[in-house]
């Protein structure tokens, strides 16, 4: 026992050695994720609030305090202009409408009839369009709640499931770190069982007189380790950074979940290496792979927001469940259905490292 | 006798580069699924910013309180579905939905006598991003309620004039940009894969030791990688127009502008592969830039409307100026300032650019094996 596991822990080391040299790759493996944090802020950035230039022509009180309204709801990028710098920036494409309040609002609000704000909208794809019919109504809602006294009669109890809201970019955080060690166990773990196939040292591992298992479980742990170091350096950063707080025994939470996903990866990246035995193809396909469970776990946005059958496939991503524990965890102090989440991810965990395994078992038995 | 050489040179490498992509089918499989791939991602994509599933208990089934009903389902905010409260409850602690709306039992009488009523609101806040759409909208189905019922005590409404005659729906549009950054990425690997194996493999020296023009030899090159990527192109261009129902208005356009991406892409990924050397460093360089780039380069809206940051970016890149041919060649679109052919010469500048780079780099190479 003591002998296999000596020969696991050197076969690790070997790996880990190897991984440690080739330094561009643990770069190149993390570029991949960062780009992806900076695609959440980018895209927060260019689905947000759009440039609309603002035409005041009645300078009355009513006009004024839609006019801050519209300034207050926070979805636009308001420029007050007049008409003609409002069609220069909207001809120039600076702009995506013009919100133009016409002379004699005032007296139409006034006396009760029907008083139009006038949107001239570019309304090149229905999301950007969306934005301004939600938003112009929602301007017009934000001046009644501030009227006095308030003609909408209908007030919102709202109540709030959870403490405490957390900002998208902030709340985006988790899923990063879950793709940051899917992408980097893939590549590395996937790239070490393949790189032994395209060397040929495969030829000296199976000629030598150790135990298979003893082999495959050295990669297992190599991946793990590596990619648990990774994970714990993130968190720690997050954690310094006031990105991720998880107290008490959550921390515990999510140091296992890391943990799990870990060596899920790990197993993961095996059995994808020993399957293509080709250094190029495992990395073109880890990078697909995570890319894809990443975006199936509602990485870019909130599963709870998700049509049905997205949440449906979801159900099938491990990815879904480690980032939902150690959202959990991390923003909202809570265990909610915490054992579900570590069972599946325990399970895949085993799945894969078993899948690694006989993949591995066949290559080496070819 | 010096131009029939030159061919000759063109085609063997051409073959030469053909037949050693075919040895690597699980990549060349990849490579050419790839612009779906981006596709299907861009949908996810899309979906993750949809209408909020959220649950209505309507305690009173009257004509007002479905008349509310129906400005919660205008308001462009809301999946909805009709529940009882109880099950309305368990799908919100599930995960299933993220909001829950009840319309009180005394709704349609308060309304009627002009009376304060009151709309409940439970929501899984767990970003402040999508809890304030929610929000959002049920304050908007509230003044829109409002405004139906007592047109003279709400009389501020929005009045909306559209440019183009029709909306075009996120997922066609967004289709568009899938298509480029297939033909980009595919381009670049199938080209970079290419130039990069030369010098893993340690073939380099002959090539560029031999007495063929390096024109000849990078041209030969580029057209392998071109075919494959024009094939990938092309399995892009039926799913975009079979499965996603973009029509191109010009398909003359279509055709010109794709195969332009196509030469564009593989010389840029010539002098990639040239520069790296290595095919696993270029495989995750590749794939690990092109998604932000395609966000940096206007795919949501034109670039115009981003911070002059990104819109300084966006110009140093050729893949904005693709965006907005692409889109006008489909949609009849205009999502910059230049003209079609201005946007065309910046496009024929770059493909110069990199195809002069890239016999530079070759050329550097030499001498460096000729040291």
């Amino acid at each position: 026992m003591k002998a296999f596991c000596r020969i696991v822990w050197i076969n690790a080391q070997k790996d880990l050695r190897i991984w440690l040299r080739q330094w561009y790759n643990i770069a190149a493996a993390l570029l991949m994720p960062l780009t992806y944090v900076l695609v959440v802020w980018l895209g927060a950035a260019a689905v947000g609030e759009s440039p609309v230039a603002l035409v005041l022509e009645d300078q009355g009180p009513i006009a004024q305090q839609v006019a801050q309204s519209l300034q207050d709801a926070q979805v636009f990028r308001l420029s007050l202009v007049n008409a003609a710098t409002a069609h220069h920036l909207y001809n120039n494409l600076e702009v995506a409408a013009i919100v133009t309040i016409p002379a004699a609002f005032d007296e139409q609000v006034t006396l009760g009839m029907r008083a139009p704000i006038v949107v001239q909208a570019n309304n090149l794809n229905l999301d950007l369009t969306n934005d301004l019919r939600r938003a112009v109504p929602d301007a017009i809602s934000v001046y009644y709640a501030k009227t006095v006294p308030n003609p909408l009669d209908i007030s919102i109890n709202e109540q709030n499931l959870r403490s405490q809201d957390i900002d998208v970019e902030q709340f985006a955080i988790i899923p990063m770190i879950s793709l940051l060690l899917l992408a980097h166990a893939l590549i590395s773990s996937g790239i070490a069982t393949a790189r032994e196939w395209e060397d040929q040292s495969i030829k000296e591992l199976l000629l030598s007189p150790v135990s298979r298992a003893a082999i495959i479980l050295g990669k297992v742990l190599a991946g793990f380790l590596s990619t648990f170091g990774l994970g714990l350096v993130l968190f720690t950063l997050g954690y310094v950074l006031g990105w991720t707080h998880p107290e008490g025994w959550y921390l515990g939470n999510a140091l296992l979940t890391i943990a799990l996903m870990s060596l899920f990866a790990s197993g993961l990246g095996i059995a994808v290496g020993s399957a293509l035995r080709r250094v190029q193809s495992v990395t073109s396909l880890a990078t697909t792979f995570s890319v894809w469970l990443f975006f199936l776990s509602g990485g870019l946005g909130v599963m709870q927001f998700e049509p049905d059958w997205l949440k449906h496939v979801a159900a099938f991503d491990p990815l879904t469940y480690g980032t939902h524990a150690l959202q959990m965890a991390t923003f909202y102090a809570s265990a909610d259905q915490i054992t579900r989440d570590l069972a599946v991810l325990a399970g895949s965990a085993v799945l894969m490292i078993g899948f690694g395994w006989l993949t591995m078992r066949r290559g080496l038995a070819r | 006798m010096m131009i029939l050489h030159f061919f000759r040179v063109i085609w063997a490498c051409l073959i030469k580069d053909l037949k050693s992509m075919l040895t690597e089918r699980a990549f060349l499989f990849q490579c050419i699924i790839l612009p779906i791939n981006y596709n299907l991602l861009l949908i996810l994509f899309a979906l993750a910013g949809s209408n909020a599933p959220t649950a209505v208990v309507m305690g009173d089934t009257g004509p007002y309180a479905q008349q509310f009903y129906q400005a919660l389902s205008s308001a462009h905010s809301f999946h909805l579905q009709q529940t009882t409260a109880t099950e309305a409850a368990s799908l919100l602690h599930a995960g299933e939905i993220v909001a829950v709306v009840t319309i009180p039992a005394d709704f349609d009488t308060q309304v009627a006598l002009d009376q304060p009523t009151s709309v409940g609101l439970k929501v899984n806040n767990l970003t402040t991003d999508l809890t304030d759409d929610v929000r959002r909208g049920v304050r908007l189905a509230v003044t829109s309620f409002a405004a139906q019922v007592f047109p003279d005590q709400v009389p501020i409404v929005a009045e909306e004039h559209d440019q183009h005659p029709m909306d075009i729906d996120y997922i066609p549009f967004l289709s568009i940009a899938a298509l480029i950054i297939g033909v980009m990425v595919g381009g670049l690997l199938q080209a970079g894969t290419a130039a990069a194996r030369e010098w893993e493999q340690h073939t380099i020296p002959e090539l560029l030791l031999s007495p063929a023009s390096h024109t000849a030899i990078a041209l030969g090159k580029m057209l392998a990688a071109a075919i494959i990527s024009l094939a990938a192109s092309l399995f892009s261009l039926a799913f975009v127009t079979l499965v996603i129902g973009d029509w191109p208005s010009f398909w003359g356009e279509v055709i010109a502008f794709t195969i332009l991406a196509s030469c564009l892409f593989v010389a840029a990924g010539t002098l990639l592969g040239t520069m790296l050397r290595r095919r696993q460093t270029l495989t995750i360089l590749v794939r690990g830039c092109s998604v932000p780039l395609f966000f940096l380069s206007g795919i949501f809206a034109p670039i115009s409307f981003s911070t002059s940051g990104v819109q300084f970016l966006a110009r140093l890149f050729p893949i904005h100026y693709l965006l907005v041919l692409e889109q006008h060649a489909f949609f009849g679109l205009s999502l910059n300032t230049l003209s079609v052919p201005e946007n065309l010469l910046i496009l024929v500048g770059f493909l110069a650019l990199f195809l002069t780079l890239t016999v530079l780099a070759m050329r550097r190479n030499m001498m460096g094996f000729a040291h």
